[in-house]
Order: C-alpha cells, then sequence, then structure tokens
C-alpha cells in the first residue's frame, strides 16, 4: 500500500476536520460558553498540529507508488472511524458527555447521520455542541470524503472509486466528465437546499440557531434535534409539513437535480427509483393514516394525515425525527415503520438502507424468476429505466440484501448477548442503526434513547452504524484476509 | 355429452382425479374409526367426502385420460397449485359438520393447517372427535410428503417423467444425478417415507403409548408437523423413551430425503460428505450447546447434562419446524429465543417434510456474503461458488439468494396483514413466522402454543395463506397473481 500518500490523506482530512469545527467555535464564542471555547479551540489545535507536521515534514512526491482502487476501501472506513474518534473529543472535553464509549457512540450516530442518541437530555448541553452534533450529520450526509475530493481535486486518488465506496446505494453515475465536478455539483445542490429549507424555518417562526440546526440536520437525513420532543416541541403544522417535504427531497437521488437543471424535467420525473419511491410513500402515508383514524383514536383526519405523512416520510428518508410517540401507535402503522426502515429511500441521497432501487431490482428479479419458472425457455431481461442489467448487477444487489439481513441478525445478537432489552427493542435497535435511521421501537422508541444499553453494546451499534453507512461491503472488505493478501486469490 | 379439453386441461384434471382417489382411499380409516367409536356428527360428512372423493376420481381418471409426453412447466405449477387448494377445500366440509361451533373460516384454518403440516388448530385439537383426529394426522402425513408425490407413486399409468411435476411441490436442490429413474426414486422415497412411519409406530407401541395416539404421533411425527394431538403440542408429560423416538424420527423426516437414496444405494461416502447434512448436523450440536451454556449461566442449579439432552430434543423440534414442547423452554433465557428464532427460519434441509428457508440455500447464501467481498477485492477474478464441492452456477446462486430475499418479504408482508389483528408487533412476527416455516409454534406462547381460536377471521385466511405459501415455498401461490400463469408459453 501506498503508506505515504495515505497517511498524507489522514493528515489533510483531519486539517479539514479541524476547519469544520470553527462554526461550533464561533456558536461557542456568540453565546459565551467557555468551557466550549476551550474544548473546541483545543479539538482544533489537536486536529491541525498533526495535520501540518504530515505536510511539512513527511510530503509524499507525485511520482510516489499511486494508490490502487483497493486502497479506497481502507481509506474511506479508516478516515470515518478517525472522523468518529475526532468527532467526540469535545463532547468529552465540555464534559457533556464523560464516557468514550458513549461520546463514540454519539458521533458514530453524527457522522453516519443515525440520529440515535444516549443523552436524555438534549436541552442541557452547550449549544456549540449541538451546533457540533448537528454540523457532523451534514458533513456526513454527503459523504465526508466526497466532501473532500470535492474540495481538494488534484489528491491523485481516483475520487469515483472513493465515492463509490462512500456514497450511499448502488448506482454513482458520471453526470460531468470529471468525477471531481461531479462531487462539486453534489454538494452544490446540498448546500442550495440546505440553505433553501433555513430560510423557510425562519419564516415558520423559529430563530436562526434552531433553524440553522434543524436545516442541517433535516437534508442529511441524520434527526438530531436541539430539543428533547424533537420537531414535536414546535406544535407547528407548517413546520412539520416543511420538514416532510425536504425530508422527501433529501431521500431522492441528487443525481435527478442534475438532469432536471440540464433540462430534462421530464426524464427526472420518470426516473424508475423515483416513482416508486413515491408511490411507497404515498401509499404508506394513506394507509397509516387510515388506520389512524380506525384504530389510533384520531378524530381530525387532517391531523392523523400530517403526523402520518411526518413519520412515513421521516423513517423512510432514515431521518428519525419525531412529532408524535408513533410507539403508542397501532401494530399495523408501527409494522409499516418497520419495513420502511428497511426499505430506506433512494441512492445517492442521504438516506441509509436497503435502497429503494435495490428493492425495485429485487421484485423485478422476482418477477422475471416467476417468468422463468413457468416458461422455462423465454428470454427475459431485467431493465431499470430502460437499461438491461448485468448478472453481475445481480449478484452484487443480491449478495447486498443477504449481507444486509445477516448483518441484522448478527447485530441483534450481540446486542442481546449481554441479557439487555427485549427481542423487539434489540432487533429495531440494530435495525435502526444500520439502516441509519434512529428511533426503533419499545425501549428505544422515539421518546426513549439507548442510553440503557452498556459500553459492550454501544460499541457494536456505533460499529453497525458506520457498516450501514458505508453500504456494508465497504466495510466488511476489511475483515477479508485476500483484503490483507493482495497477491492471494 | 362431450367436452372439448386440450392435453394440458386433461392431465391437469387427471392427475387431480387420481390425487382424490388416494385422498378418498385414505379416508376410509376415519370412517371406520367413526363408525366404531359410534360419533355420529362426523361419521355423514367424513362418509360424503369419502363418496364423493373416490366416484369423483375413479370416474376422473377414467374418462379423461391424457396422452402428453411432455409436460410444460406451467402445466406442473398449475397441477400441484389446484391439487393442493382443491383437497385443503374438500377437507373443509368435514371439519365445519364434523365440530359443533366451528365457523367455515376456522374449518379452512384446520384444514390448511393439517395439509401443510403447521401443527397449529382453532381450539384444543385433543377436544375433536377421533376420527377428525385421525383425519388430522393423515393429511399432515399426505401433506409432509407431498400428495402428488404419493399420487406419482401409487399410479402405474404414468408414463412420462414426473420429475418436472414432483418439484413444483417438492422443490429443492436434490443431490441425484440428472439421468436415474425418476419414476422408481419417488416410489423408494414414499416407501421410505411409509417405513419410517411404520417402523415409529412400533417403536412407540414398545414404548408402552396407546395405540390410537401412537398412530397419530406416528403419522403427524414422520411428516414433521409436531403433536397436535397431545396437549395441543406441548409433549412434555411424555416418558423419556418416548420422547427420544420422536425426536429421532423427528430428525430424520428433516433431512433431504435423496441422502436416504442414497443410502439404499450404499453410497454411505457420498452421504456423509453431504455438505448440507453435516452443516445440519453441526447446527443442531452447536445451537443445543450455546442454549445449554445459556441455561447453565442463568439457572446454575439444573444438571448439565440432562439439560443438554432435553435442549437438543427441543432444538431437533423446532429445527424439523415440528414445534411441539418437549422441555419448559418458556423458562429459557430470553437470548436463547434469538437462536430458537433463527433455526426456525433457515428450517430443515431441501427434499424434506420440513419448512423454512432450507438449508441448502442459508449454505449458498451464507457463501454469497464472503464471495462478494470477494468480488470487490477482485473483479475480474474467475472463480465461482461451490457447494459440496462441485461449482455452483451464478443463476443458481442468485435463485437461491433470491428465495432467501422472497422468504423474508414474504415474512415481513405476512406480519403486516397479521397486524391488522390488534395483537402485539411481536405476536405479528412471531406469527408470521410459525406460519411461513409450517411450524405453528409462536416462539412468543410456548408454554400454549398453537391456538388460533382468538383472533378475526381475516387473521385466520391470511395464516392459511401464508401456510400455503410456505409449503409450496410462495412461488407457485404468487404466480397464480402473474398473466403469464394463465397464458400459454406460445401466447407470451
Amino acid at each position: 500500500m501506498a503508506a505515504r500518500r495515505v497517511i498524507n490523506f489522514f493528515g489533510q482530512f483531519m486539517m479539514l476536520l479541524g476547519a469544520f469545527m470553527i462554526l461550533p467555535l464561533i456558536t461557542a464564542l456568540i453565546y459565551d460558553e467557555d468551557s466550549s471555547v476551550r474544548a473546541f479551540s483545543l479539538t482544533i489545535l489537536l486536529c491541525v498540529l498533526p495535520g501540518l507536521a504530515v505536510r511539512v515534514f513527511y510530503k509524499a512526491s507525485l511520482d510516489e507508488l499511486s494508490l490502487r482502487p483497493r486502497d479506497s476501501y481502507f481509506i474511506v472506513t479508516t478516515s470515518w472511524l478517525i472522523a468518529s474518534v475526532i468527532g467526540s473529543i469535545p463532547y468529552m472535553l465540555t464534559g457533556s458527555i464523560t464516557n468514550f464509549f458513549e461520546a463514540f457512540f454519539e458521533t458514530c450516530s453524527g457522522f453516519t447521520t443515525t440520529g440515535a442518541t444516549i443523552v436524555n437530555d438534549v436541552e442541557a448541553l452547550p449549544r456549540a455542541v449541538l451546533m457540533w452534533r448537528s454540523l457532523t450529520q451534514w458533513l456526513g450526509g454527503m459523504g465526508i470524503i466526497v466532501l473532500f475530493v470535492a474540495l481538494m481535486p488534484r489528491f491523485g486518488i481516483k475520487a469515483r472509486n472513493i465515492a463509490q465506496a462512500e456514497t450511499p446505494g448502488p448506482t454513482v453515475t458520471k453526470v460531468t466528465s470529471r468525477f471531481t465536478g461531479t462531487a462539486q455539483r453534489l454538494y452544490i445542490v446540498y448546500i442550495v437546499l440546505t440553505v433553501l429549507l433555513m430560510i423557510m424555518l425562519l419564516t415558520g417562526g423559529l430563530n436562526f440557531y434552531d433553524s440553522l440546526n434543524h436545516a442541517l440536520t433535516t437534508m442529511a437525513t441524520g434527526g438530531f434535534s436541539t430539543y428533547n420532543d424533537s420537531i414535536g416541541h414546535f406544535h407547528n403544522n407548517y413546520i412539520s409539513w416543511i420538514i416532510t417535504i425536504f425530508m422527501f427531497i433529501a431521500g431522492t437521488n441528487f443525481e435527478l437535480f442534475f438532469i432536471a437543471m440540464h433540462g430534462h424535467v421530464a426524464r427526472a420525473f420518470k426516473n424508475e427509483e423515483f416513482l416508486f419511491y413515491s408511490a411507497i410513500v404515498l401509499i404508506a402515508t394513506v394507509s397509516v393514516s387510515v388506520c389512524l383514524v380506525l384504530q389510533g383514536g384520531y378524530e381530525d383526519v387532517w391531523q392523523a394525515f400530517t403526523d402520518s405523512a411526518f413519520q412515513i416520510t421521516t423513517i423512510v428518508s432514515t431521518t428519525g425525527y419525531a412529532t408524535t410517540n408513533f410507539d403508542l401507535w397501532p401494530t399495523f402503522c408501527q409494522m409499516v415503520l418497520l419495513l420502511l426502515m428497511i426499505t430506506g429511500a433512494s441512492s445517492s441521497s442521504t438516506a441509509g438502507g436497503v435502497k429503494m432501487v435495490r428493492v425495485l431490482v429485487l421484485l423485478k428479479m422476482i418477477k422475471r424468476e416467476i417468468r422463468v419458472k413457468l416458461h422455462d425457455n423465454i428470454v427475459n431481461d431485467v431493465k431499470l429505466d430502460g437499461r438491461k442489467l448485468l448478472p453481475e448487477t445481480f449478484t452484487y444487489m443480491i449478495g447486498f440484501v443477504t449481507m444486509y439481513f445477516i448483518t441484522l441478525i448478527l447485530g441483534t445478537f450481540l446486542v442481546s448477548v449481554t441479557g439487555q432489552g427485549n427481542l423487539i427493542t434489540n432487533l429495531t435497535a440494530v435495525l435502526s442503526c444500520i439502516s441509519n435511521v434512529g428511533p426503533g421501537l419499545d425501549n428505544v422508541g422515539p421518546i426513549c434513547t439507548y442510553d440503557f444499553y452498556n459500553g459492550f453494546s454501544k460499541l457494536v451499534l456505533s460499529l453497525v452504524m458506520i457498516a450501514g453507512r458505508l453500504e456494508l461491503s465497504t466495510f466488511f472488505i476489511l475483515f477479508s484476509r485476500f483484503f490483507w493478501q493482495p497477491n492471494r486469490v | 355429452m362431450t367436452i372439448r379439453l386440450n392435453n394440458n386441461k386433461k392431465f391437469i384434471l387427471n392427475i387431480i382425479s387420481a390425487a382424490f382417489e388416494i385422498y378418498g382411499i385414505c379416508l376410509l380409516p376415519c370412517i371406520g374409526v367413526s363408525a366404531v367409536m359410534h360419533e355420529d356428527i362426523d361419521y355423514f360428512p367424513l362418509s360424503m367426502v369419502c363418496l364423493i372423493s373416490l366416484m369423483g376420481g375413479f370416474i376422473g381418471r377414467r374418462m379423461i385420460t391424457s396422452s402428453i409426453h411432455q409436460v410444460r412447466p406451467r402445466i406442473c405449477y398449475m397441477t400441484t397449485l389446484f391439487t393442493w387448494l382443491l383437497l385443503i377445500a374438500i377437507t373443509v366440509i368435514p371439519f365445519y359438520y364434523g365440530i359443533p361451533g366451528y365457523s367455515v373460516v376456522d374449518a379452512i384454518l384446520e384444514s390448511t393447517a393439517s395439509w401443510t403440516t403447521t401443527g397449529i388448530g382453532v381450539y384444543d385439537t385433543a377436544s375433536l372427535p377421533m376420527a377428525l383426529q385421525l383425519l388430522r394426522s393423515i393429511c399432515n402425513w399426505l401433506g409432509g410428503i407431498g400428495i402428488i408425490m404419493v399420487t406419482l407413486a401409487l399410479l402405474s399409468s404414468r408414463k412420462f417423467i414426473g420429475w418436472n411435476l414432483a418439484s413444483t411441490e417438492f422443490p429443492g436442490p436434490t443431490f441425484l444425478k440428472n439421468d436415474s429413474p425418476f419414476r422408481t426414486d419417488y416410489r423408494k422415497l414414499v416407501g421410505i417415507y411409509a417405513g419410517f412411519t411404520l417402523l415409529q409406530f412400533i417403536l412407540l407401541l414398545l414404548a408402552k403409548m396407546p395405540p390410537f395416539a401412537a398412530l397419530l404421533t406416528a403419522l403427524s411425527n414422520s411428516s414433521t408437523s409436531g403433536l397436535q394431538h397431545i396437549n395441543n403440542g406441548v409433549a412434555i408429560a411424555l416418558s423419556t423413551p418416548v420422547k427420544i423416538i420422536i425426536t429421532v424420527f423427528a430428525f430424520l423426516g428433516s433431512v433431504n430425503c435423496s441422502l436416504f437414496l442414497l443410502g439404499i444405494r450404499r453410497k454411505f461416502k457420498d452421504v456423509l460428505k453431504n455438505s448440507e447434512l453435516m452443516f445440519y448436523f453441526w447446527r443442531v450440536v452447536l445451537t443445543s450447546l450455546l442454549i445449554t451454556v445459556f441455561i447453565a449461566v442463568s439457572m446454575p442449579e439444573r444438571s448439565l447434562f440432562s439439560e443438554l439432552g432435553r435442549v437438543i430434543m427441543q432444538v431437533i423440534s423446532f429445527v424439523s419446524t415440528s414445534g411441539y414442547i418437549i422441555t419448559d423452554c418458556a423458562k429459557w433465557p430470553p437470548a436463547c429465543m434469538l437462536f430458537i428464532l433463527l433455526q426456525m427460519f433457515i428450517g430443515s434441509c431441501a427434499m424434506s417434510t420440513g419448512g423454512g428457508i432450507k438449508v441448502a440455500r442459508i449454505i449458498i447464501a451464507l457463501k454469497t456474503v464472503p464471495f462478494s467481498v470477494y468480488r470487490h477485492i477482485h473483479p475480474n477474478s474467475v472463480r465461482t461458488l461451490t457447494f459440496s464441492k462441485k461449482p455452483m452456477k451464478s443463476d443458481y446462486v442468485i435463485r437461491a439468494n433470491l428465495f432467501v430475499a422472497l422468504f423474508m418479504i414474504t415474512y415481513l408482508l405476512g406480519a403486516l396483514l397479521l397486524s391488522f389483528d390488534e395483537m402485539g408487533l411481536y405476536d405479528a412476527l412471531n406469527y408470521s413466522q410459525a406460519m411461513i416455516t409450517n411450524t405453528g409454534t409462536s416462539i412468543g406462547e410456548l408454554d400454549a402454543p398453537g391456538l388460533a381460536e382468538r383472533f378475526t377471521p381475516f387473521t385466520k385466511l391470511m395464516m392459511c395463506l401464508l401456510m400455503i405459501a410456505g409449503r409450496l415455498e410462495i412461488y407457485p401461490l404468487l404466480m397464480i397473481f402473474f398473466r403469464n400463469f394463465w397464458k400459454s408459453d406460445a401466447s407470451v
């Protein structure tokens, strides 16, 4: 492995992280929080000094061995681990979270846009820390490495490989001629939408601080809020609907925005994944609101529809806010939410889960299988957006789904082994972490936290979050013996 | 009067008639029991159904002869599906008229549970009339090996290659060579199955079980249906020798039956080299050991050795998807439930009477995960996956994985349908699983399993659908909803 280059990469990566901590530092200065000022300035120094040292004393020259595709997996997974460790330092220095495992859990939950928290009283935390907490989600949403590639194009890494290892979903298409361009454009769309959402929230009566925080975590489909009762705190249907719409947008494929920007609006709307995603959200919302009116004790149909739309979108986009305690909803609604936690939203969005495109292809494959079973000599290709899918793609897709369920089962087992929580709690906790949703059901429901788990379970859940965020294979590759012995086949 | 039927329709009707004829013959013992025990209430419906089946079958089989030599897969699926649905439908009649207080839906559930070897009843099964208990067990037995399989084995007139047809009912990868004459094979299979049942009956008699109970146990247990006639499947009170006999035969019933054929051909080496059997065996051993460790930690006062024995018996009950309760597993630590849950999903071996995803598919799925990681590292590699040391086609790998995914989807959607009934999420998931794996025992209710009395009619019907889907491995039931199922090859 090109060690010099990799170390250089990590050095610069840490400097980038340090640079982003300036935002919470400013918040700390504005709100006059002394401990936070100390904590963030110290962490920034901790990040920047090694970064500078590497840059000055250990600089990689261009004739150095270049990075191979395989190295990108290592870089991405390790960067995420580094980011999660560094990101947890401010929590510990400010005394917000004293235990390392808990701080690590909270940071992982941030960067992976999960939104699961161990903090029982969020409102008691310093504002700068809350700002950092929201910012981690925004950085993780589109991918920190993709951001790095967008900002520093000439690093000598095959940007496309890295993006493939980090961007959610099986498809990363080249929209511009150079991938760096694509990364930059993805971020431009992301920033524009975030600013737009912030302005909308400001017009809804939120103050600047709340608007910024919620805009950051909504666009990242993260789900951290600055209030204990999440979006329910505002008791405002306008805010609920604005956030619902933006969560839905955050769950769509961002490449569709390029296609639309290039004037092909009709083509963007005809995208099969988008149609499937919209249909699922619509069907789920309607059926859950009907169920809420019939069984859930809702008198007001519009309120039932609002709550159901918000909750369905927040779960399907793997955001994980709450306006009501859906743990008390009828079983049917809970089951719908459970299913949506598994599916997740579109590929190349900020959402987690299996991804709609995989579910769609899976259903198409089942349909094809039935046709082939019935008429054994039929020629039947599976097509997506008019393009024929290769058997190779099937193997990857189906392998992913199997891997997803195996990780889910293994995670549930590891969390259950210490005897905490019942089966539904543990299963939904792991499911929620692997899909980066946030809340689960029962003891990890929307009004509960993950605080009651012990250190081991928290560590397992943190790793499950990272594995889920990196689409499993990027993470599990590091455990393969073939990875460490590159010449072995 | 002439009915114009094409060859395919003739073929389907012919097989259905034959199946009904066999079913009619199997009903005769029930009528006998009913007459001897003076159970007036079910005597008439049973005789009626028997008469209809025998007459219809006899006439149908002779009037509609088919001279078909090649059967398209579509026709095979149709035959299997219609045979099953019609037999389930006709079995509803004795349950409906024979048990006072049963609604039609109750009778449908009872009939479906019997045929799909699920081991769930509406009320306490032990309180049913004896003739109907026997009917349940006979349906268990026929459903376990597959009515089509029995039909093919007993009818000498079938000249076509029956493999296509049998595999729609008895799916899963085989380890038999394709050139083996399948016709003699399925005869042998049914013979082995009947032999095991007889042997079990004799052994149970020797272990001092009353003859009628021994007969019911032998019939139900060989087909891994569970022991519904004994206190609703709670068999804790039985004597140890009986428990051991039950365990051994439940295990045998859940092993890939093509291995018995290899055994008959004295290819014992092949049997032992079979990776599915080995996986299955070690899975039982390891699961039992792990559960015993958990029990030892949480309940140190128990004797480890005798506990291990009891755990093995209980684990076999679940892995074979029989689902009877043979020890006090309701008191086990909660973490053990996760193992049991998993084992029920995996189920028994392919081509056995058990249900679940099947061991062979799980082996392939488990191999796919490291393989896809390997492909990420070496995208251009030409290495393929192997099964029992033979390379597998990628198409085959995809199919096995696809079934695992389809099974999970059906399970989750099943839970969604069941959740209309106001049961908790845990119960909805568990009942969906108990139905689709044909176990019949929800792990949420281990002390009093297998009673569907309190559910709404809609839930009961959904449970029936899940049971049939689980028994026929989902695809045949799913096919009804596709236009292709109703269209001939030429018009596709």
